[in-house]
């Protein structure tokens, strides 16, 4: 068996209270408690939590039925059906700011109220789905460690992510809906960003490295189109790669140093080798042997081959210095670097 | 007849090299490491010394600059005789201390010819100093100019070896001869006999 949605009762007058209930349960709805004051209305609501609040806009003591739906609606996000007899354009102004579920005119029969009832529950289960969603969405969102951001063709931010927002100085929410431009007023946003999220926007996504405030970033722009693939719009991610960096850079080192020293070790090596090779072409002229020219050919081919480690040697410290030269290069922005392509 | 002190670690080098030297006529004197072969200068008074580079514990280039350093020795000849090329650092910083360099392996049997050329052409270039000296004043001028005409022979004779560096090679090379020529112009020829008759060579 199903469980029966439970339905909270708040009015003044007590007959009509006990009316509406008796005629909820009828229906088939359970009525946990009722209620005639504003502050008993959220207690109970607190205490039972139903699946719903039928709400008299007139109530006994000093809080309206309006003050403390919103109170209610905002806080547990419970639906709430206003209930009254009469309503000024004042009160119902009023009430449409806390995001009531329907209103329902007295006097009502049975058959208004339950389908008030049903399509207020029908909206509220919606609802409900579209906040788990957004939830995940947002949770997603927040346990990326990239700065995130997607922005419409117009620029405006659509949805944010709580890294890209705290770079913008603002929670994700008061961001959205602002044109991401007017909120670069101040460099918090590396060069190249800021460039590509102010300039036109096109349909080719972008992919760039640059150096910012000491840190190094991947971003990546992409444009997503919707079902109709008209209304484009573009997700920005950038990565801070500032570790990977380091470490490429600390490989590099490391591989030149080692080059130096693989040459290092050649140089000794060499030396060692013409030794033997001096040696031997020694005793090959005292001796004035029949393989004399013969074996001499051979150590000149060895000597050779030495010599060719040689140059290596000679060659890796201009190597070296080529690398450390052009190490500034790599700090170079992606501008630089794509200017420099250009002119080429 | 010339003296020679050979060092080097390597005994079979000064086996050979010391056979080869003896059979032209030559007294050899061998030690095994820079620091013996120091110690020897305290006896024995070398037309030249031929000196390995890599040996452990103080090596070619500490001794070297251990010997132009005393200036009881200062006045020797050295030249470098080593399995190592030189790179050009070493050519630069060392060229203007020694008066040649050779490569190992060479032939034995011209050796002799060898340190007997390169100590001519010492004694040439000692002699031109000391007569330079008394008639130019600015001394340090003559020193600079024999320097950069050792350090020159040097590039020219290993310039080869560095394929991927020629163009430095040809810059240092051309800085030598344009400072040497401009001492010479400032002397005027004939003060400076020497100029750029070297020619590398072995």
């Amino acid at each position: 068996m199903t469980e029966k949605i439970r339905i909270l009762v708040i009015e003044d007058e007590a007959l009509v209270a006990d009316d509406m209930s008796e005629m909820l349960t009828e229906i088939g709805y359970e009525v946990p408690g009722i209620a005639d004051t504003g502050e008993d209305a959220i207690a109970l609501a607190f205490k039972h939590l139903p699946d719903l609040i039928l709400m008299d806009i007139n109530l006994l003591g000093s809080m309206d039925g309006i003050t403390a739906g919103g109170e209610i609606r905002s806080r547990l996000g419970i639906p709430i059906i206003y209930v009254t007899a009469f309503a000024t354009q004042a009160i119902i102004d009023r009430a449409k700011k806390t995001t009531p579920s329907g209103y329902i005119l007295k006097p009502f029969n049975e058959r208004q109220i339950q389908t008030t009832i049903e399509i207020a529950l029908y909206n509220a289960a919606i609802e409900r789905q579209l906040k788990e969603r957004d939830q995940t969405i947002r949770t997603l969102l927040n346990t990326v460690p990239d700065d995130l951001v997607l922005i419409n063709s117009e620029r405006k931010i659509i949805a944010i992510n709580e890294s890209m927002a705290k770079k913008l100085g603002q929670m994700p929410d008061a961001l959205v809906g602002k044109v991401i431009g007017d909120l670069l007023t101040s460099p918090v946003l590396s060069d190249m960003l800021s460039r590509i999220i102010t300039s036109p926007i096109t349909g080719r996504s972008t992919y760039f490295e640059e150096e910012w405030n000491n840190r190094w970033f991947e971003t990546m722009v992409y444009p997503v189109a919707d079902r109709t693939g008209t209304n484009i719009r573009i997700v920005i991610q950038s990565h801070d790669i500032t570790h990977r960096k380091h470490l490429d850079e600390k490989l590099k080192e490391e591989g030149i140093s080692q080059i130096g020293k693989n040459m290092e070790q050649f140089q000794i090596l060499n030396d060692q080798i013409r030794n033997p090779l001096q040696v031997i072409k020694g005793y090959l002229s005292l001796d004035h042997t029949k393989y004399g020219d013969a074996i001499n050919k051979q150590v000149g081919i060895i000597n050779n081959l030495v010599t060719q480690l040689d140059k290596g040697w000679l060659e890796s410290e201009k190597v070296q210095q080529f690398f450390l030269k052009h190490r500034p290069m790599f700090n170079k922005s992606f501008q630089e670097q794509n200017e420099e392509v250009d002119l080429q | 007849m010339s003296v020679i002190l050979l060092i080097d670690d390597d005994d079979d080098i000064r086996e050979i090299f010391t056979l080869f030297l003896n059979l032209e006529g030559h007294i050899i004197h061998s030690a095994p490491g820079g620091r013996e072969g120091i110690e020897m200068l305290r006896t024995v008074h070398p037309d030249i010394i031929l000196l390995d580079i890599m040996m452990p514990g103080m090596d070619g280039w500490e001794t070297l600059c251990a010997i132009k350093q005393d200036p009881g020795t200062r006045a020797l000849a050295v030249s470098m005789c080593s399995g190592k090329l030189p790179d050009l650092k070493e050519i630069n910083q060392y060229g203007k201390y020694i008066e040649d360099y050779l490569v190992k392996p060479q032939e034995l049997s011209e050796l002799s010819n060898i340190l007997t050329s390169i100590m001519e052409r010492f004694i040439k270039y000692t002699t031109e100093i000391e007569s330079l000296k008394n008639k130019i004043s600015d001394h340090h001028l003559i020193d600079e100019f024999y320097n950069f005409q050792k350090t020159l022979y040097m590039l020219e004779k290993f310039s080869r070896y560095f394929t991927s560096d020629s163009e430095e090679i040809e810059l240092d090379i051309h800085r030598y001869k344009t400072r040497i020529q401009e001492i010479h112009d400032s002397q005027g020829y004939p003060f400076f006999p020497g100029l750029l008759e070297l020619k590398p060579g072995i």
